[in-house]
């Protein structure tokens, strides 16, 4: 078989391609969704002034208790103990958490014309000893595959113009579907809070021994501190005092 | 006149065991043993208890002013187990 011979065919097409197409715009929106269960008590009126006074510095030394805004955080398995120094409150916190996601949707269609002139190139092959593959069959090869070049350039033409629709339309339905994605969001958010705010309460008695044993620790640190100092104040004698094993013992005596 | 003043408390359980106010020495009680005794034990049950109840304990030996758990109440600050006692007295 000798070199292969080529034929080149130009066509040249005024077309008018008519086109209907969906634009669809999707918004998801996802978050954390939390519920929670609560129990809240006042120290004020039961623990003394004096070891209230003292519990401050007492959480400020203690390892784990963080200061926020609020008072004086620390985490516990599945919620938080909170003291709040202002009211003098201890807040036992259980809560229970899930990722709510939802998905809002807008479509709208559109349509269009795409009128112009296109021009596109074939090409065939042929040889000159090979039977099969003759110059007229080439030449239809070179046609045809002009053919197929102008409609691929005609498609591609309507797709830019279906993405150009879609630029246009893509904050009007980017706000039609967040409208609606809010909507979903907000409806499975208060579902789900409901039903994290049950499991949550199941879980609180749980979380309360556990927060209850993080505020004794430093209960212990205040009332050592507020009695040796109304010890020391007064002159006591004899101070003896020790922290083992969680129990804390204070000896002194008083002349009065 | 002399006191002694004895407090233990467990962090794990939030209770105060023991806070027991003794007087300590011999001799003839003052006159105003008991005002004194009262003032003090007072001011010691305020330290940790703001409206602390105070009990005396009659079965104590001569001399002897104690508080025992067996006056253990609660009135805890928190909502569960947290039992506290506070000071108690006897006279003789």
């Amino acid at each position: 078989m000798c070199n292969p011979r080529r034929i080149r065919v130009r066509a040249t097409r005024e077309l008018a391609l008519a086109w209907e197409e969906e634009v669809r715009r999707t918004v998801v929106r996802r978050g954390e969704v939390v519920g929670e269960a609560r129990i809240t008590e006042s120290l004020r009126g039961t623990v003394g002034a004096p070891t209230l006074a003292a519990l401050p510095r007492a959480f400020a030394g203690s390892p784990g208790w963080r200061e926020t805004d609020e008072g004086y955080r620390h985490p516990v398995g599945g919620g938080y103990v909170l003291y709040r120094p202002d009211t003098a409150e201890l807040e036992i916190v259980a809560t229970a958490s899930a990722v709510v996601e939802s998905v809002g949707e807008a479509s709208r269609a559109v349509s269009g014309e795409v009128r112009d002139t296109f021009e596109a190139q074939g090409e065939g092959v042929w040889y000159d000893d090979e039977p099969g593959l003759t110059q007229a069959r080439a030449r239809r090869q070179a046609q045809a595959d002009a053919e197929l070049r102008l409609r691929q350039a005609g498609e591609r033409r309507i797709r830019e113009e279906v993405e150009r629709a879609g630029e246009r339309l893509a904050a009007e339905l980017d706000a039609a579907a967040g409208s609606a994605a809010d909507a979903a969001y907000a409806r499975a958010t208060a579902e789900r809070e409901a039903r994290l705010r049950s499991d949550a309460a199941t879980r609180l008695a749980a979380v309360g021994v556990a927060a209850r044993n993080l505020f004794h620790e430093v209960l212990a640190v205040a009332y050592r501190d507020a009695l040796l100092a109304f010890a020391r104040s007064r002159g006591a004698e004899g101070i003896r005092c020790s922290e083992r094993d969680g129990v804390l013992e204070i000896e002194f005596e008083l002349d009065v | 006149m002399r006191v002694r003043v004895r407090f233990r408390f467990r962090a794990d359980t939030g209770e105060v065991e023991v806070y027991e106010v003794d007087t300590v020495g011999q001799g003839v009680p003052a006159p105003d043993h008991d005002a004194r005794h009262d003032r003090v034990v007072g001011l010691l049950a305020r330290v940790v208890e703001e409206n602390a109840e105070i009990e005396e304990d009659l079965s104590a030996a001569p001399r002897r002013d104690r508080g025992t758990g067996d006056a253990r109440r609660s009135p805890a600050p928190l909502p569960e187990p947290a039992g506290q006692e506070s000071p108690e007295r006897g006279r003789e």
